[in-house]
This record gives structure tokens, sequence and C-alpha cells, in this order.
């Protein structure tokens, strides 16, 4: 007779894979004299035994593996430096990154050298700056101007820079002292408008995930055409704030319906400046300080997401067109969202460098 | 650990890449993820090595950890694999079967306190089982010693669960012949 159903039955039983019909089948096969051949009773008693019994020292010997196994992930964490170091927080939230800090401050440190030292390449020589993202990178152009890059920020520039114009690129934020040279005009080219500077102080920011295109002049005058609209001339003064909205200057190719409700294409503002700060609040990154008057919270966000390195997720609509007013220096990412939810309440979670606001 | 528990370390993992929760899943899985690399692998060193990769690829991927239902067959599967890489690196199987497999009988991970009850039918039991195939004795190991469901250790092994009920039911026979004999003898 063939034990091997009746072992696949006790098999199951004992691993709590039977169904009752097995069960009852099982009982059938040992009633009809199998459980007098075979030693059932005895495996089952050895299947119930406590299996492992750890040794008394099991809990040293787990320490050892994983002292051994914590060096590793340490060796981990600081190529994982090495390799995304344009991401790498400057202001760490996660507490084993300071077992590195010395390290990766150093790398931090090289980086924004290497990337601050204007490095030519292509057969184009163009020189391109990059701000790492947690930092601003200070330019001195050739002809002396010297510009302010904000985390996350490039600026690019030809070689030919000087030779009749002084022509840049921005993406991002950035704040221009322009040399005065009335022989060659200084232009900033971003992706929605186009500068013409003769010697002035102002501040650039036009980021291409932000909606807004915002120039605000500290002094002197500038002029403003739009990159889709050349004809449209703006001439800025002292203390005016331009908005462009992203939207409108460069058009989805399809989307025909023109939009009524929508910000307007163009809002002349004027700066807002606090009587203890020397520069305007649109300014005011360049001393370290995080700063935005009747900002749409769209915008904050953006701006808190460059600041403190972390990617913010809104989940409650109404908040996107409120408009906040703050100014933060040294405050941690909770202190600010806390004294942001005093103007209008918003509820948050920060898991790393994720944040979800709700 | 109850289920509630490990699904919190695995939150803590994922969001907050909490370390200290990492280290108890460590402390938690890694004697048994060992014992599963020692029946692949044959040296005791190597198996750790192993062991810590797998650590170590589940560290990198803790973003995605809070996904994870079954943890321990997550990480039988991720020993499993590194084990027949390594294998095969080693070019000891140009095929990978685990019917290939040579098991160390100097099994290292067996706790003498083990011994202490039933000596007479445990012993009689281990040199059965050491008799399978390194197939059934696999097998035999997930479900009886690891707990595993049928359908879990089917998953860490790449066979059908009618397989795991052969090969349980086979080792069971295979003993129960051995302790009959040893009975027979006695008598």
């Amino acid at each position: 007779m063939d034990s091997g159903k009746l072992w696949i039955l006790v098999g199951k039983k004992l691993s709590g894979e039977a169904t009752s019909l097995e069960l009852h089948q099982l009982e059938q096969f040992l009633d009809a004299g199998f459980s007098e051949i075979y030693p059932v009773e005895e495996i089952e008693r050895y299947w119930h035994q406590n299996p492992l019994t750890p040794p008394k020292d099991i809990q040293a010997y787990l320490d050892k593996k994983w002292d051994r196994f914590e060096r590793k992930l340490d060796e981990l964490a600081e190529v994982d430096e090495q390799e995304s170091n344009d991401t790498a927080p400057y202001r760490s939230f996660r507490p084993y990154y300071w077992m590195g800090a010395a390290a990766v401050a150093i790398l931090a440190v090289l980086y924004s050298l290497l990337h601050v030292t204007p490095t030519p390449y292509t057969a184009a020589h163009i020189n391109e700056v990059f701000a790492p993202d947690r930092g601003i990178s200070k330019i001195k152009l050739p002809d002396g101007t010297r510009v302010w890059l904000n985390s996350g920020s490039k600026l690019s520039y030809t070689k030919e820079f000087g030779d009749k114009l002084r022509e840049v690129k921005l993406e991002g934020e950035a704040y221009f002292d322009v040399v005065k040279d009335p022989e060659h005009p200084f232009i900033v080219k971003t992706h929605t408008i186009n500068l013409k500077v003769l010697g002035t102080a102002f501040n650039v920011r036009s980021y291409s995930n932000e909606e807004l295109t915002e120039t605000s002049l500290v002094h002197g005058s500038i002029q403003v055409n739009l990159v889709n609209s050349s004809e449209k001339e703006i001439i800025l003064k002292p203390s005016e704030k331009l908005i462009v909205s992203n939207k409108v200057a460069a058009p989805q190719p399809g989307s025909k319906s023109t939009k009524v409700n929508e910000a307007p294409l163009i809002t002349l503002r004027y700066t807002h400046k606090s009587v203890k700060d020397t520069l305007p609040s649109e300014a005011l990154w360049l001393e370290n300080k995080l700063a935005f008057d009747s900002e749409p919270f769209m915008q904050v966000a953006k701006r808190l997401e460059r600041w403190y390195n972390v990617e913010i997720q809104i989940k409650k609509e109404e908040l996107l067109e409120k408009e906040f007013t703050g100014r933060f220096e040294n405050e941690s990412l909770s202190e600010a969202l806390s004294a942001l939810r005093l103007s209008y309440n918003f509820d948050y979670r920060i898991t790393g460098n994720r944040v979800i606001i709700f | 650990m109850t289920d509630q528990e490990l699904r919190e370390i695995l939150i803590k993992v994922s969001f907050d890449e909490d370390r200290k929760a990492f280290k108890r899943l460590f402390f938690f899985y890694y004697p048994n993820m060992l014992k599963l690399a020692s029946s692949f692998v044959k040296s005791n060193e190597e198996a750790e090595e192993i062991v810590d990769d797998a650590f170590i690829k589940i560290w990198q991927n803790r973003s995605k950890l809070y996904q994870v239902n079954n943890l321990k067959v997550y990480l039988f599967v991720c020993v499993k694999n590194l084990c027949f890489n390594y294998l095969e690196k080693k070019k000891r199987l140009p095929i990978i079967s685990i019917d290939d497999i040579e098991f160390d009988p100097a099994e290292p991970h067996v706790y003498p306190e083990q011994r202490l009850f039933f000596l007479d039918v445990q012993s009689q039991v281990e040199d059965a089982v050491k008799q399978l195939t390194p197939q059934s004795q696999l097998v035999f190991r997930l479900v009886k010693e690891e707990g595993l469901k049928y359908r879990e250790a089917a998953q860490v092994l790449n066979l059908s669960v009618k397989t795991v009920e052969y090969h349980i039911g086979n080792a069971l026979k295979k003993i129960a012949e051995k302790l009959t004999v040893a009975v027979n003898k006695k008598k």
C-alpha cells in the first residue's frame, strides 16, 4: 500500500495547511490501521518540539555582526554622498550623516569651488556656473560685474562676453550688480524675459518649475522684453518689481483658450523692504535669509523646498492661492511651517526630506 | 515580533530612514537568513557576506520597503538569489538547479540545546533529513524550521505548491522509515 498520500496529509496537518476535509481523510487513514504501521505519533511530537533554542550568547554574536554591517552601511553612505554631491544637503536632518559630516563638508567645499570657477567646455566656448542645491555661488564676470547665484540655478555665457554685448543666460534666480559700461549693454536672457541694463543692481527669479518670473530693481534702471512678444518693452525704475506669468509667456502649443481669470500677463509691483533690512526682501537670500511678502503658498512652497532641500507635497488645494508673508533665517523647517500656519491653518508631516501639507 | 510591530518598523525604515528600526530587523532575521545562506554556500564567511549583502540591498531599497507584505519571504528570496548569483560566479554551477547544490552536513547553526531533547528520535530524524535530496531538505527546513506556509516556500524556491506538498510528504515518509528501522532493530 502506498503511504505517499498519508505522509502528504500528515505534512499538511503539521504545517497547518490541511483543509477540514483533508484532516478528516487523515483520520480515516489512521483509523484504518496506518497508525499501527507507521510512527505517525513520534513524528508529530518531533515536529512540534521547540525547533530552535537560540544559544545564550546570540545577542553578543548579533551585536558583533551588526557592528560589522553598520561599518559597511557607513562606507556605502559616504560613496553615495560623493556620487550625489550636488543634491547633498548642507544641513541634514538625518542624524547619521553627521558621522561623515567632516568628509562631506570638505567634499561640499571642493564641489562649490569646482563649480564656481567657470569651466569652459564644448566647442562653443560656453561657460556655465552652477549653484549647489543648498548654497549660493558668488561669481565675478570678466567685466567685473558681480553675480550671486541662488541655489539650484545656472548662469551661462559665451567666450564672446564683453566683445560687443555682455550677454548671460539665467536659469533660476540671481542678483546682479552690474558694472557701468554704456558701450557694452548688459543683457540677461531667461526663458520668459530678456533684460537690458546699463549699470544697475537687480534681482531676477526665473525658475522653470515656478509659475512666475520676477524682476526686482534695487537701483539704476532696466529695460525688459518678453521672449514671446518682444515688441513689449517695459522700463523698470528703482524699487519696482515686474512679475511675468511663466504660463502666459510660454504658452503650451494647442491650448487656445485664453484664461481670463488667470493672473495678468504682467504685473508691476513695488519691492518690499523693511526698515531694518539693507536689501528688499526679494534679494534677502543674499544674506542667507528666506523672505517673502504676500506670496501665494505655491511659490512659498517652492522656495521652502530649495531653502531646506526638501520635497513638499500640498494636499490642501485652497492653500495654493493664499498669500503668506514671512522672514526666516536660522529657523528649522518645522519652526518655519509652524509660523506660517498661524496666518492660515494647515497640518504638516515631515518624514525624512519629504513634507506633506494637508 | 507582531505583524503590527513589523509594519511600524517597515514604515520607520521606509519614511524616516530609521537605522535603529533597521537594526531590529537585522537582529530578528539575521540568524534565519544566515541558516538559509549556509545551506547554499559552503563556508560560513561566505554565507555571512551574502546575508550582509542582502541587508545592504534591502537598506538601499528602503524607500519601497513599506510596500513589502511578507518580509520573511522577501528576505529569503533575496538571500536565495544572492546565493545563486554567488555560486554562478564561482562557476560551481554551470546550470542553476538546487538539486545540484551540495549541502554541508556539518551545518554550523544547529544549536547544542536542540540535541538535549528526544536525543534518540532527534538524531535518527536528523540522519534521515541529511539523506534527503537537497531540494527536499531545503523545502523541509523552510516549512518546519522557518514556519513558512507552503505557498511561501514555493515562492522562495520557485516551485509549485504541489511540489512543496510532495517534498514534505516525502521527507516525512523517509523519516518514518528510518524510525521504523530503528525501532525494529531495538526489538
